[in-house]
């Protein structure tokens, strides 16, 4: 990897756009790159062939082996994809020259760049996609004032993926930082942008090859843990948990786009929420038009996904155990169908926004603002300088109470004072879960989870309450007088089975209410 | 690390054949590769002190005594279980493992005695979280014979994958005898007996790689 020594805080040191290839071009010889440009470009004509075996097992390990020639000689790496490979977190690259393009493992002299392509059966591995490109490679100074101290390398990449017969164009300009803070790599690729449109590409080469040869849908991921000690100023804290989100939803982009698995939509739209409430958690200390900016944008992506969300959550969580007591329910199956087809325009609105150029646009400025910690002007300097555990403590105290305020006589509230609470309890949630690392121990654990068995129940509420609305939706919004009452009749089934579940269940919550009332609050010595 | 537990109470099933074989060929596959002898009989570390020089060595280990430590640098550990094997010692085993491969011959009293072997694992809370993957391989199998298509039936019933068939051959004797197993022979001529392992091998590299990254250790 490129980049020396990532911190926890800084997103990548790489980045990649991509465009049509005119576009590329045009870019290419933009100002931007060809008037800082340190000297001509080297151009090379790039081959790289990707290998597996059969049962694309270094896939499945999250490794990539691949094949390069330059026309003169041959080059071996085994990369580790990063955020990949279950339970590993490393990432790594080894690279050794070999005789030809077919891979030779015994070149490879690290053990455990061996031990991470296990075992592999003689003649096993075979070519699985090959990426031929036309690679211009440049040294550019940096945009702005940042000038000679920072050196960033452009390469233009034009070419094709080929997979068997399956073909798919590469047209990116890769810009990655030498030297000099990252953010100037985002101010450039801001610049370009707003030159030609052009799409943040999170997914490495071989995801993509992979993508094209196989069937496999891409992955979706996770958020990852942040953790912070007693040391932790608030301004460290705010970059690290910015960072995490930042790469939590944009790594998600790719699986929201495929579609085929909800988690993929589900993990980006909870990548953008805990960006929203960590705006709420430092908001006081943010300068007010950042603040503003960021939360239209959050808000304006959250909302385009949305509907695609809704619309997973009712057929998977709620339509389908109900189809499963009525089997053969006619009107349940056209409500399916309804639905089914709301989901599909759901998912084209989604998609519609994230390719959209407003998207990127927030994405790269996100990503300068981030790395440059543009949130250290005015007045709140001195205050993010301080230590962090008083602040969330504070906070916590706020948080809590305020929930606690909102829920009294719970089994007397109304379903809009429950939803007042509810939306209360997810901030505090959010804030907890933030900060529960200042406070290791048996304490934090418990609390947290009564309060996400509580959100769970209030939550499970929240969701009949937009499936109602939906199914009402669908109902009135049918042409024919036919479908409309076979929509109602499913709909009248539906929502009824959801009441009586909800009166059901109505003693669990008030019992999780009140588990959460008697748990000690973790900040608290 | 990944390390593939060779197990069936049922003496004389093969497990020492199916452990110095895996053995061979992870290193063969240019793994770092040991073999832990927990039988009191040692048949395993006897067949290593046999290996001859000139092919990739295997790091013995004796856990026949309790002490079990499991090796530093070392990509892949096949651990040769004693027969007899009593369900609470068998639980200190899967503590150590990724896989558990149980070789089955095509006799009624080996099926009686795997099947009942096989639903107590498949009862281990490791091996019902998906942290141990377990496997049956037909061992010694003589083509289109009935016992063969018996043997089949009874693992068909055992919840446990099965993962292969490995056929009766006098060569694994002769090997045996040298220090050897078929992964150690270059010959073109015996890669149709190398292939009755081949799926062996891929389940361990896959369900055996999944296992340890649930298990949160790593490559």
């Amino acid at each position: 990897m490129a980049v020396a020594g990532i911190s926890d805080s800084n997103i990548e040191a790489e980045l990649k756009l991509s465009a049509s290839a005119e576009t590329v071009e045009a870019l290419s010889r933009s100002a931007s790159i060809a008037r800082a440009a340190r000297g001509r470009g080297v151009v090379k004509n790039l081959e790289s062939t990707y290998y597996d075996t059969p049962d694309l097992r270094l896939l499945g390990r999250g490794i990539a082996l691949r094949v390069r020639g330059d026309g003169e000689r041959f080059i071996q790496t085994v990369k580790m994809e990063s955020g990949s490979g279950g339970a590993l977190a490393r990432r790594g690259e080894w690279e050794a020259p070999v005789a030809g393009s077919r891979p030779d493992l015994a070149a490879i002299g690290d053990a455990e760049a061996r031990e991470l392509l296990g075992l592999i059966l003689p003649g096993e591995l075979r070519p699985v996609f090959t990426n031929r490109v036309r690679r211009e490679v440049r040294l550019i100074d940096g945009p702005g004032d940042s000038g000679r101290d920072c050196a960033i390398e452009v390469a233009v990449d034009i070419g094709e993926t080929r997979a068997g017969d399956a073909t798919e164009p590469i047209a990116e300009i890769e810009l990655e930082l030498l030297g000099g803070s990252a953010e100037h790599v985002f101010d450039l690729a801001l610049a370009l942008h707003r030159i030609g449109h052009v799409r943040v590409e999170h997914r490495s080469k071989a995801e993509r090859g992979y993508a094209l040869s196989t069937a496999i849908a891409p992955r979706w991921r996770k958020a990852r843990p942040v953790a912070f000690g007693p040391g932790t100023t608030i301004d460290e804290a705010l970059a690290r948990v910015l960072a995490a989100c930042f790469r939590h939803w944009t790594a998600n982009e790719s699986a929201a786009l495929d579609g085929r698995d909800p988690e993929g939509i589900h993990q980006m739209r909870v990548g953008l929420r805990r960006l929203r409430s960590a705006l709420s958690v430092f908001g006081p200390l943010l300068p007010a038009d950042a603040l503003a900016w960021l939360e239209l944008e959050a808000n304006h992506v959250l909302g385009m996904l949305g509907r695609a969300r809704d619309l997973d959550v009712f057929l998977d969580e709620l339509l389908s155990p109900v189809v499963g007591e009525f089997p053969g329910e006619e009107c349940l199956a056209a409500l399916r169908r309804a639905a089914e087809r709301e989901r599909a325009a759901g998912y084209e609105r989604a998609g519609a926004a994230i390719v959209s150029p407003r998207y990127t646009e927030f994405v790269l400025r996100f990503g300068g603002w981030l790395e440059g910690r543009r949130w250290r002007t005015g007045d709140t300097v001195g205050a993010l300088d301080r230590p962090l555990a008083a602040y969330a403590d504070e906070l916590l105290e706020k948080r809590h109470r305020k929930t606690l305020g909102l829920g009294r006589r719970f089994e007397t509230l109304t379903v809009e004072r429950r939803h007042r609470v509810r939306i209360a309890l997810k901030k505090l949630r959010y804030t907890s879960e933030f900060f529960e690392s200042l406070h290791p121990g048996r304490r934090t654990g418990r609390y947290v989870k009564s309060l996400s068995r509580l959100q769970d129940g209030l939550g499970h509420l929240n969701d009949v309450a937009v499936a109602r609305r939906l199914v009402e939706e669908l109902a009135n919004r049918s042409a024919s007088p036919g479908d409309r009452a076979t929509l109602q009749r499913a709909a009248g089934l539906l929502i009824g089975w959801y009441a009586r579940g909800v009166v059901d269940t109505e003693p669990e919550t008030v019992a999780s209410w009140k588990a959460f009332r008697a748990a000690a609050p973790f900040w608290r010595r | 690390m990944i390390t593939v537990l060779v197990a069936n109470p049922k003496g004389g099933c093969g497990k020492t054949t199916v452990a110095t074989n895996l053995a061979a060929a992870f290193a063969n596959g240019g793994l770092r590769t040991a073999l832990a002898d927990a039988d009191r009989q040692r048949d395993g570390l006897h067949w290593l002190k046999l290996r001859p020089g000139a092919v990739p060595r295997i790091l013995g280990l004796d856990w026949a005594k309790g002490d079990r430590k499991s090796p530093k640098n070392v990509d892949r550990l096949v651990v040769d279980c004693p027969a007899g094997l009593r369900p609470w010692r068998f639980r200190e085993f899967v503590a150590h493992a990724d896989v558990v491969i149980v070789p089955v011959l095509p006799s009624p009293f080996d099926e009686r005695t795997t099947e009942r072997f096989v639903k107590r694992i498949l009862r281990n809370k490791a091996v019902r979280k998906r942290r141990v993957a377990v496997g049956l391989v037909r061992n010694r199998i003589r083509a289109r014979s009935r016992a063969a298509d018996r043997l089949e039936t009874a693992t068909a019933r055992m919840n446990a994958p099965d993962i292969g068939e490995i056929r009766d051959r006098a060569l694994y004797v002769d090997l045996a005898a040298n220090g050897l197993g078929v992964f150690d022979l270059p010959t073109p001529r015996i890669e149709t007996i190398q292939a009755d392992w081949h799926p062996l091998l891929r389940h361990v590299e896959t369900a055996g790689w999944e296992a340890a990254g649930r298990r949160g250790r790593t490559g």
